[in-house]
């Protein structure tokens, strides 16, 4: 019984006893490995061509006039000419003189000293308009005419001119000047349709003075135009000075691509002309050109030589677009030949004259232009190898890191994290990819890619059984699949801070589907590309 | 002394470790009543006997299979520091939180001669137990990566009362049965059925692709809600009813050794009476991120800020329709976990006035909520005269730490009193420091379990075995006449024998 007591003595302070204490607060570590790994899905995107039209320079990105194709467009201004660039109209002065008669002397004389005496007289008053226009009308809207009036002999007053061919709010322009005297008058609203000349009828409001006037005493009156407010010329204008226009352009597409090829299979260039005056034009091609690794090309054929004319703008105040098209059918050698060749400089001369139609009015306007462009397009349907494009991403990539891990956590806590980028590729183009994180000069830093210097773009599938000319020729039917892996840990976060990581550089090196057998791809609105992110996270957590 | 050591091995073998025991130190003590709770074939110790009344047998339970301080942590020269290897280990297995409960209302027993033992209890039992899903817990330590299963997710609620007739019965001397019959009544309950569900990661695409489906049922729950638990109700006005039997079987293996082997609580209860099932149909759902289909790259940072708010309504809205949620109020049938026994009891010391028996145990859990429980143990029972039993057990849980328990049993007179603790290691305990105060907990215990009651017991223990149960298994006539020479002479005189233990043994001056 004291045995058991004991025992049960024993077993009870064994029981009962407290055998060990623990703090439990913020130093509390762990032991052990803790190592989770997470991954998450993040998103998914799909990005159309039509939708990237939109987002890039909708001025060289566009989609054809049809809808079902895409273009790349690089316009070329050839000239922009004002109304001044084809005539000058100078100042023109006009004298008229008036010699008393007998009758007019006597009328004088036989007035008292300060009777006014009215001596009226018709004189042709003329325009000469610009020297390469016959002048019909003119409409003013600004400049001015200054009247100065003298006579000889003894006698003052003033002279009154009414120019019915000047019209002011369709009324014939009156000016009333003192002798020795000069008056100004604007122009402004002013229309003169008198063609060359027109009769002018002149009053002269004599005034005698002391002394006799004497027959032949003459009255002079000189105008001067200032006609450099004119709006609008009409008549006819055999002699406009023809424009030359030269210059070069580098299209980027083909500039700079030692050992890179890009066929395009049916290039064009649009000869286009805004004309907003009233007389046709007629543009003449002197030279078009591309320069080669053997020289330079020239481009001939019917669609150089025979350029046809243009039309003026009616009606006047309109504007009339002209166009004319260089393709591979009017061109020799072709376009597609002409760009494989190219070294990217495209040199250009020319010049545009005018028509003058007899019998046709011809206008021409204060403020109308005649403006050319030349719009070189490349569809994207062709192939290419080796094609590289670059490109830079800017972004606080640094700050974005530094903040990258929320508290309590740091990069040190970080094993890794995985970025996986999915993409399924709706283009007939792949290739590689090269990016660098970089720092503010530019100078690389690490692979995006970890190990990997650069990864696969697979291009899409396309069905090359169907003939050229099908409306689903060159299209993708399949996507192509690919997976990269973006690798961050925590020392090369570290070093990417410190550096102050700014941008990713990017190079990606493009080949179409096929381009080994010189197959043409194209390009379509509804092609599109979705990428897909996933990413992973391994810890190491150290507290 | 070979069966048992026979059998022990046996025992061990035959059940696996588990979580949970029920009762091992209270099935050690023979003479309490109560000890036949999952043996219902083992002999009563008594007359008869009379529970006092809702005092009869109070048990409570509690179950932590989650968190053990002692073992995860540890002193560093650093200072304190998780384990988290041991917390690893820890979390792997089934993660059981619950707490039982169990209240004798009536419970008494009386010998009818040689018909048998008849017994009539009501009890009301209530349990609530849940098993927290080892990836969820993991989920910190392990990230989603290799996937996250929750489909060992359970939970169970019962609160029932079961009214059971019981008969045990001998036949002849060595074969011994058992059975109880019990209606039950329901109040309330709750689990968790068909629970699938788990989240994997595509190994190349990242997605995520989400499983899942089960049903909530539920009964009287939300009377809870409303308080709108009447009188009436508590007997007999709701119509959750069923029924469950108990059965064993027992055995003698030579004169000391008793095998028995009890099956309880097989059966259920139909739930009908504020039911709220919530079901989800088995499906599957992709996440890939936020989808934001076609986007004009121009205006993309814009239609993510716009479409974060419409991408989550979306986000939900699919949820619902993958995993569609149905409500309703059907009735249903929920199975009690039946649990098994098997005790092996061998009389080690047998002297007039002390008893020492020594027991091994092993109970397992059918898996209706999950694993089911079960435990290995052995135990030693010594019996004071008719006034004191103690009893003393070790046992090995499916999961978890080995615990420790006694079991006193005290007449005074015939009022019995007795207490049972399976797991005295819950006063091992370990010292957290918290904010400037000191909170002792228990170092590393599975199980927490305590029953004690009072009973009002009629006769000796075991006293009238030898009257109503048929004489013992005969020993060996003091002869040295062989079976064969029976008929040399047919009735031979008695012949002293110096036998040990034998009172022939024993010459009488």
């Amino acid at each position: 019984m004291r045995g058991l007591l004991a025992s049960g003595l024993a077993v009870g302070c064994a029981l009962g006893c407290t055998t060990g204490s623990f703090d439990l607060d913020e130093n509390l570590g762990v032991q052990g490995e803790w190592t989770p790994e997470f991954a998450i899905p993040l998103g998914s995107a799909t990005v159309g061509l039509g939708d990237l039209e939109a987002w890039l320079d909708s001025d060289d990105f566009i989609l054809g006039a049809t809808g079902t194709e895409f273009v790349y467009v690089r316009s070329i201004p050839l000239f922009d000419l004002g109304a001044d660039d084809l005539v000058a109209w100078n100042p023109e002065t006009a004298n008229i003189q008036h010699s008393l008669t007998a009758q007019e002397a006597a009328a004088l004389n036989a007035a008292p000293d300060g009777f006014p005496v009215a001596v009226s007289f018709e004189a042709p008053f003329s325009l000469q308009g610009p020297g390469s226009c016959a002048l019909e009308t003119a409409v003013f809207a600004g400049g001015s005419i200054e009247m100065t009036s003298n006579a000889a002999g003894p006698i003052g007053g003033s002279v009154a001119v009414v120019l019915p061919a000047f019209l002011v709010n369709g009324s014939p322009l009156e000016i009333t000047c003192p002798l020795g005297d000069t008056v100004q008058v604007p122009l402004d609203g002013c229309v003169w349709n008198g063609g060359n000349s027109a009769s002018a009828a002149f009053t002269f409001s004599a005034v005698p003075g002391p002394g006799n006037s004497q027959p032949g005493d003459a009255i002079s009156i000189q105008f001067s135009l200032d006609p450099s407010g004119w709006a609008t010329l009409t008549g006819a204008c055999p002699g406009l000075t023809s424009q030359d226009f030269e210059g070069s352009y580098t299209v980027d597409l083909y500039a700079n691509r030692p050992g890179q090829t890009l066929h395009v299979a049916d290039p064009r260039i649009y000869l286009t002309i805004e004309n907003e005056q009233g007389i046709g034009a007629q543009l003449t091609l002197e030279s078009l050109a591309v320069s080669t690794e053997a020289g330079t090309l020239e481009i001939g054929g019917a669609g150089v030589d025979a350029i046809p004319p243009l039309g003026p703008a009616l009606p006047w105040g309109t504007v009339l677009v002209w166009t004319h098209s260089l393709t591979n059918a009017n061109t020799s050698p072709t376009l597609s030949a002409v760009w494989n060749a190219s070294t990217g400089t495209v040199n250009y001369a020319g010049n545009i004259g005018w028509v003058d139609a007899p019998g046709v009015p011809e206008a021409l306007l204060r403020a109308g232009r005649v403006r050319g462009t030349a719009t070189l397009e490349f569809p994207f349907n062709g192939y290419a190898a080796g094609f590289v494009l670059r490109d830079t991403l800017q972004s606080d990539i640094a700050g974005a890191l530094r903040d990258a891990v929320p508290d309590p956590l740091t990069w040190d806590d970080v094993e890794r994290i995985t970025v996986r980028v999915a993409v399924a590729n709706g283009l007939p183009v792949g290739g590689t990819l090269e990016a660098f994180f970089a720092d503010s000069t530019g100078t690389p830093l690490e692979s995006v890619f970890g190990a990997e210097a650069q990864v696969d773009l697979v291009p899409g599938t396309v069905d090359f059984t169907l003939p050229d000319g099908h409306p689903d020729a060159g299209k993708v039917v399949a996507e192509g699949r690919s997976v990269w892996d973006v690798h961050l840990d925590g020392t090369t976060a570290a070093f990417l801070v410190e550096a102050g990581c700014d941008r990713i550089v990017m190079r990606v090196e493009a080949t179409s589907e096929g381009a080994a057998a010189q197959r043409n791809v194209r390009f379509f609105p509804e092609s599109q590309i979705t990428l897909a992110l996933a990413a992973r996270v391994d810890l190491n957590l150290v507290p | 002394m070979k069966q048992f050591l026979f059998l022990l091995p046996c025992g061990l073998m035959a059940f696996n470790i588990a979580s949970g025991q029920y009762d091992a130190a209270v099935r050690t003590i023979q003479r309490i009543p109560q000890h036949a709770t999952d043996l219902p074939a083992s002999e009563h110790a008594y007359r008869g006997f009379v529970g006092i009344p809702a005092v009869s047998s109070l048990a409570f339970q509690v179950e932590n299979g989650l968190l053990y301080p002692g073992q995860i942590l540890l002193n560093t020269p650093d200072g304190t520091a998780i384990d988290l290897d041991a917390v690893r280990s820890m979390w792997r297995g089934t993660n059981r939180l619950g707490v039982d409960t169990q209240v004798e209302l009536l419970h008494a027993g009386f010998q009818a001669g040689n018909a048998g033992f008849f017994t009539f209890s009501v009890r009301e039992r209530m349990a609530l137990r849940a098993d927290v899903p080892s990836d969820l817990l993991l989920l910190p330590l392990e990230g989603t990566w290799g996937g996250v299963q929750w489909d060992d997710a359970t939970l169970r609620l019962d609160h029932f009362r079961e009214t059971a007739l019981g008969w045990q019965r001998s036949w002849g001397g060595r074969l011994r049965t058992g059975i109880r019959a019990k209606v039950l009544y329901g109040y309330e309950h709750a689990d968790l059925h068909s629970l699938t569900g788990g989240l994997t990661t595509d190994p190349n695409s990242w997605v995520w692709n989400v499983t899942g489906g089960g049903t909530l049922r539920t009964s009287g729950l939300t009377r809870w809600d409303t308080g709108s638990f009447l009188p009436k109700d508590y007997f007999t006005g709701l119509n959750n009813r069923g029924l469950a039997f108990d059965a064993g079987v027992g055995t003698s293996l030579g004169t000391k050794t008793t095998l028995d082997l009890g099956c309880v609580d097989l059966g259920g209860i139909r739930w009908k009476s504020g039911n709220t099932l919530w079901a989800v149909e088995p499906g599957m759902w992709q996440f890939s991120g936020l989808n934001l289909g076609s986007v004009d790259p121009a205006t993309a940072a814009d239609a993510v800020s716009d479409t974060l708010d419409v991408w989550a309504d979306a986000l939900v809205e699919q949820l619902e329709g993958q995993f569609a949620l149905t409500e309703t109020a059907d009735a249903f049938r929920a199975a009690l976990p039946a649990r098994f026994t098997l005790a092996v009891r061998h009389r080690l010391i047998d002297r007039p006035r002390s008893r020492g028996t020594a027991v091994v145990t092993a109970m397992h859990e059918s898996a209706t909520y999950g694993p089911g429980n079960g435990a290995v143990t052995v135990g030693w029972c010594h019996e004071l005269g008719n006034v004191l039993a103690l009893a003393a057990t070790a046992g090995l849980l499916r999961e978890g730490p080995p615990t420790a328990g006694a079991a006193l049993a005290l007449n005074l007179g015939p009022v019995q009193f007795y207490v049972a603790a399976d797991n005295l290691l819950v006063f091992r305990t370990v010292e957290l420091n918290i904010e400037e105060e000191r909170i002792p907990v228990p170092a590393a215990a599975a199980v927490h379990h305590v029953r004690f009651g009072l009973n009002v017991t009629f006769g000796k223990p075991f006293a009238s075995r030898r009257a109503t149960h048929g004489p013992p298994p005969a020993a060996p006539s003091p002869t040295t006449r062989r079976p064969a020479e029976a008929h040399l002479n047919p009735r031979p005189e008695g012949i002293p024998c110096a036998l040990p233990g034998s009172k022939t043994g024993r010459r009488r001056r």
